[in-house]
């Protein structure tokens, strides 16, 4: 007979294969697996997404707010030669919260232009006695012990049952006026920690400086200087 | 399904991970809520269920000697045995006009009863004074946050109630809401008082100093009541936020300690109660001026380290939010001995410039001069 190659012969149906129960448990055993796995990656990835987005996020603050803070909102000013470096001192941090505040960063806002120079910023805590050197012709100021000076990057903010009589920590900008004129900040922005968790407080205590003295009696201090920059 | 249901936890694991902390923190501070929440005591500050009856005073509104004064109904609670209550509102309408008249303060009157006793307390809340918008315009409430002032939460209130032989009712009756009971505010007599407003110190060496009030006042003023030909009390405080053409500044020069007091005007009210008749005063507005007076010198010798604050040569010095300062007999109008507290805000403002000295010295009373209530000045005692 003949047999054409394109012509079948006959159809067989399509059966599903055969039911075996061990086959089964495997097949649906590797799916469970494999949907755990991938669970634990997302999982993983998700926490580990939280553990960056909370160290790296910060909790904002107004300067009256949050576990460091001033509750101060002052200008000061202070005439000096070009060139000289002065003291500002008012922003004095204090640590409501029963844990320490560790400093990490401090940036002046806005930032600074080229008619004025911070060039260096110390700190010191209650053996500086005295609540403020709020301004002075010198940096750093006189009558507070060399010792009592420390770097800004990890000084410590005590908590409160360390710091009973409230002296907190204040910090200490040497700033220099580099053309004639009267230039300044509104904010001073202060990044800490305590324990794990990150915080920004935004400072109120601003500064204005103007030099030379000859042109200058006096700086202003008041806070119309400032409107057009905020 | 189950990818569905992977997206589906992947999707809220993410709207969990991406809350801003910063937006956390602040969203723990930003409280809205109730006009004002505490507890109602009997005598002994023992927790007593009763009655309390919120109304709002009409401060600002044109009033006449002779005229009687309508009070704003605003709320009403029930203080269960715990002698908790809560009363909550939008700004209605009639709120809102009251704001706008009193620099953003409403003054309110809230009565308790318990056991046929009733007390009084005034208090004010902060809603600021921004005009309505387009799309509030056509609603009659508007949800607010009642702050103490812009910067402050509101604390709770403990209403304590008089000893029950002096305030009883007549016949026991309970009391319902119309002024706690009380009947017919009637405006009997105005004076103008002049009231401390702030103090302002300047050391030695120092060119000029000056104290700034105004244009927006910014007082919180005691409000005293009595019963029948009994002494006056306290009973709270109304806040007066009214505007003028301009602050008023007081200028002092090297080593003057000044007193600085400016003048307000005082309501005398009569109205009746179950108990009787009543009296109340009251502050209305502040009329824009200012006298001051040499006061005693405090200086910083003796103060503690902490509280000393130091000031190069010409430098200058400014308070531009001052803190808060009670002043004890702050006026006398009367026959009442009210209090005073002004610094709440921008509008009360202090500012020091120093001659070529060294330095100079500034000091506070619970602080340094940053921060402190009270500045003193120099280096005397």
């Amino acid at each position: 007979m003949p047999v054409r190659a394109q012509e079948a012969l006959g159809t067989l149906p399509i059966v599903e294969p055969p039911v075996v129960p061990a086959e089964t448990g495997r097949v649906e055993g590797r799916r469970i697996v494999r949907f755990a796995v991938a669970a634990a990656v997302m999982g993983g990835v998700a926490l580990g997404l939280v553990v960056m987005q909370r160290s790296s996020g910060r909790a904002m603050h107004a300067y009256d707010r949050g576990p460091v803070r001033t509750e101060s909102d002052t200008i000061t000013g202070l005439p000096s030669e070009i060139g000289q470096v002065v003291t500002f001192g008012s922003i004095v941090l204090r640590n409501t919260s029963s844990k320490p505040a560790i400093l990490e960063r401090i940036r002046i806002d806005p930032p600074l232009g080229p008619e004025m120079s911070l060039v260096d910023v110390k700190v010191a805590g209650a053996d500086r006695r005295i609540g403020c050197v709020c301004s002075a012709a010198e940096f750093p100021p006189h009558g507070i012990p060399a010792q009592a000076f420390k770097p800004f990057d990890g000084a410590v903010v005590p908590p409160r049952q360390d710091d009973p009589e409230g002296l907190g920590v204040e910090i200490f900008m040497g700033l220099r006026v580099n053309t004639t004129g009267e230039f300044g900040f509104r904010h001073a922005i202060v990044d800490y920690r305590i324990g794990g968790k990150r915080h920004r407080v935004k400072l109120n205590d601003g500064w204005i400086g103007c030099a030379p003295r000859a042109a200058y009696r006096h700086c202003r201090s008041d806070a119309a200087f400032f409107e057009a920059e905020d | 399904m189950r990818r569905w249901q992977l997206c589906l936890a992947l999707s809220f694991l993410a709207s969990v991970i991406y809350v801003p902390a910063a937006d956390a923190a602040l969203s723990a501070e930003d409280k809205a809520g109730a006009i004002v929440a505490g507890v109602l005591t009997d005598a002994a500050d023992s927790p007593v269920s009763g009655s309390l009856d919120l109304f709002a005073w009409p401060t600002g509104r044109p009033v006449e000697v002779g005229q009687t004064v309508q009070l704003v109904p605003v709320g009403h609670d029930r203080a269960a045995k715990d002698g908790r209550f809560s009363i909550a509102s939008d700004l209605t309408t009639d709120l809102a006009e009251l704001a706008r008249l009193n620099g953003g303060y409403i003054n309110f009157v809230l009565y308790g009863t318990a056991d046929g006793v009733i007390e009084e307390t005034h208090f004010s809340r902060y809603v600021g004074d921004t005009p309505v918008t387009a799309q509030e315009a056509g609603t009659a409430k508007r949800p607010v946050e009642w702050r103490a002032s812009p910067e402050e939460d509101a604390d709770p209130v403990r209403v304590r109630l008089g000893d029950a032989a002096a305030a009883k009712t007549a016949d026991d009756r309970p009391i319902h809401a119309m002024q706690g009971g009380c009947s017919g505010m009637k405006l009997i007599e105005s004076q103008i008082r002049p009231t401390v407003i702030g103090e302002l110190r300047a050391p030695d060496d120092t060119e000029t100093a000056t104290f700034a009030y105004g244009k927006r006042a910014d007082s919180e003023i005691g409000v005293a009541s009595q019963g029948g030909q009994g002494p006056w009390a306290l009973s709270g405080s109304f806040h007066i936020a009214n505007s003028q053409a301009g602050e008023i500044t007081q200028r002092a020069t090297s080593g003057q300690h000044l007193l600085v007091r400016s003048r307000f005007r005082y309501d005398r009210y009569e109205y009746f109660c179950p108990s009787g008749r009543r009296e109340k005063v009251v502050a209305r507005d502040w009329l824009g001026d200012y006298q001051s007076e040499p006061t005693a010198v405090r200086g910083c010798a003796g103060a503690p380290e902490g509280r000393l604050g130091r000031y190069g040569p010409d430098g200058s010095f400014h308070r531009i939010r001052e803190k808060a300062v009670q002043w004890d007999g702050a006026v006398d109008v009367f026959g009442a001995s009210l209090t005073a507290r002004s610094g709440y805000s921008q509008y009360v403002r202090g500012d020091w410039s120093f001659g070529g000295a060294p330095e100079h010295l500034l000091c506070g009373d619970n602080g340094g001069p940053l921060v402190a209530r009270h500045i003193f000045a120099g280096t005397s005692a």
